[in-house]
């Protein structure tokens, strides 16, 4: 049996959230739709990201660049060069991944606060280009009528229809990347984690694996973006920027770090909360550091996993012994 | 000779740690590499094993010239590296460890579809792991436990045991008795004699002076970044020198007993 349904209770709960998700646009309406939607844009790149830091232990603060060069490429390409939308996306990936490869050799001879500086500073640049270069972007004011994706005459052009869209993708996307962490690559990502030197000296190409996992990972964000850019319709700088980048390490560290499936949960406690801390504008930045550092302490491992733990606590004290 | 390190110095930076050393090991030899902290050992291996730039001078493995080799490269040429401080992958079990000893041995196209290719080098996988637990039964029972829970011993066995799975001609060492209990210690001496008997190169860098030249043919004093004294094993541990900068017998006296207990207690 592949090893990524492995375990009944995980099999249980996949398919229950399966079961849920598919659900919930058929109750009608539509502001849930579109935030369960979102969860499902988020929760993809969330998944690259952790791959990159929970797996491989790289540390990015410059994730919400890649997301945005994607969706600025699928933008730009489909309405101002009338590309068909998908080939559009398509190409907007390889593009995105490409980039990825290519900066990955530089910024991986930097390791822990130094390579966070640098993807920081990286996510900064990718964003100022986004503002300024606005013959292509159209800078601040932005880049409107993006077309929609459509397959034969039908045409994803209401929540209902790109919600199961995004969600199909995305489950797509927790099933590659369940199977690369089970797999040699997966075995290679955390060795490099837990010991670069002792993993080189194993015959891992540490550098390469590191480039390969950041290439993927700049994928799924470009994948993610593009389908922000054909769900909304209009892009702008902002979604894009250092802030966003932040808020997917938050989304990465509640999930946990280190769990695929995790990340659904992250994204969505993050959309949530900022869904309703919206009256009070930017403090829900405060808030997010300060659940990171709860989490860190309380259960390094994700939020999820705490509460399993707890459980398992929590039932061992009830039962008599 | 498997290796032969010839006229090398390493550098970090401007910093030169390791000055024009030549040195050599030959199949089914022991060679210790003995010397104070910071003397430069570890460097040398670093470099050796192409983890740190050679700066000048040439590292051979066999006839083949590896200077400049990365690290990663060298395993399939045959040497193991057991670093020190083990290198641990502790989140993983026993067994990943040593699965990820063999890394190397399968990293072709195919390798890159993940789990298909795992079932069918699966065989082949088994046998060696099963040399291993032969070498080490206690890691037999330790297999499903996570490396970071393990003991130092254990951990230092798992170290050693993974770096086996590799199949080197040459292995490397970097204080494998550090931290280890007398009794680990000598088990750990002893895989090595049994090891060197097959056939094996070893280069073993410890601070356990006595132990490391009891068990080694020859051996090479490194002070400053230099090989200062280069000798067989017998004629090193006779040697006052020696003695008294690294055995700690400064009266000359004939008993090695008080030495051997105060080095591995640290």
């Amino acid at each position: 049996m592949p090893h990524f349904i492995r375990g009944r209770g995980k099999m249980l709960a996949i398919a229950t959230l399966v079961v849920l998700l598919s659900i919930v646009p058929l109750l009608g309406n539509n502001y849930y739709t579109s935030v369960l939607l979102i969860i499902g844009i988020h929760a993809i790149v969330t998944v690259g990201l952790c791959l990159l830091m929970g797996y491989t232990g790289q540390v990015s603060l410059g994730h919400a660049a890649f997301y945005g060069i994607g969706a600025y490429i699928a933008a730009i390409l489909s309405k101002t060069y009338h590309v068909d939308p998908w080939l559009a996306m398509v190409v907007a990936i390889i593009a995105t991944a490409a980039f990825a490869f290519a900066i990955g050799f530089p910024v991986f001879r930097l390791r822990g606060n130094y390579l966070a500086m640098a993807t920081l500073g990286l996510g900064i640049i990718i964003w100022i280009l986004f503002r300024e270069l606005d013959w292509i972007t159209g800078g601040q004011s932005g880049f409107l009528d993006i077309p929609t994706l459509s397959i034969g005459g039908f045409a994803f052009d209401s929540d209902f229809r790109f919600y199961y869209l995004v969600w199909g993708f995305c489950l797509a996307v927790m099933f590659i990347s369940q199977n690369i962490v089970g797999s040699r690559m997966g075995r290679a990502m955390r060795a490099i984690r837990d010991s670069e030197s002792a993993s080189q000296s194993l015959g891992i190409n540490a550098t390469l694996v590191k480039v390969k996992i950041l290439a993927l990972s700049a994928a799924y964000a470009a994948l993610a973006g593009s389908l922000y850019a054909y769900y909304v319709g209009f892009i702008d700088p902002p979604p894009f920027g250092f802030l966003f980048s932040i808020r997917l390490v938050v989304m990465a560290v509640v999930g946990g770090l280190a769990s695929i499936w995790g990340a659904i949960f992250g994204a969505a406690s993050v959309r949530l909360l900022t869904e309703f801390l919206h009256p009070f504008g930017d403090i829900d930045v405060v808030l997010f550091g300060l659940i990171i550092v709860v989490v860190m302490i309380l259960s390094p491992q994700g939020v999820i996993r705490g509460l399993g733990d707890l459980w398992r606590r929590i039932s061992r004290r009830l039962t008599p012994s | 000779m498997i290796l032969s390190v010839d006229h090398v110095s390493v550098a970090y930076g401007k910093l030169n740690a390791v000055w024009d050393v030549s040195l050599g090991v030959g199949k089914g030899e022991i060679v210790t590499l003995i010397g104070a902290n910071g003397a430069g050992k570890t460097t040398l291996l670093n470099a050796i094993v192409g983890l740190l730039p050679v700066k000048s001078g040439a590292v051979y493995l066999g006839e083949r010239n590896i200077t400049g080799r990365k690290a990663h490269k060298l395993v399939k040429l045959g040497i193991g590296y057991v670093a020190e401080g083990r290198g641990m992958f502790g989140s993983m079990s026993v067994l990943d460890n040593l699965i990820l000893g063999a890394y190397a041995q399968h990293g072709g196209w195919t390798s890159q579809l993940g789990d298909a290719t795992w079932l069918l080098r699966r065989e082949d996988l088994k046998r060696r792991i099963e040399h291993v637990y032969q070498l080490f039964p206690r890691l037999t029972t330790r297999e499903n436990q996570k490396a970071g829970s393990l003991s130092g011993g254990e951990q230092q066995m798992l170290a050693i045991g993974r770096a086996l799975m590799t199949a080197p001609k040459l292995l490397l060492l970097d204080e494998p008795s550090l931290g280890l209990a007398p009794n680990l210690a000598r088990e750990i001496f002893g895989l090595l004699n049994r090891l060197r008997d097959d056939g094996m190169a070893i280069l073993l860098v410890e601070q356990d002076a006595v132990a490391s030249l009891r068990i080694a043919d020859r051996g090479y004093v490194m002070e400053m970044g230099r090989i200062v004294i280069e000798d067989t094993a017998k004629h090193l541990i006779n040697n006052d020198k020696v003695r008294q900068a690294y055995l700690g017998q400064v009266w000359g006296s004939a008993s090695e007993t008080p030495a051997q207990e105060g080095e591995n207690q640290i």
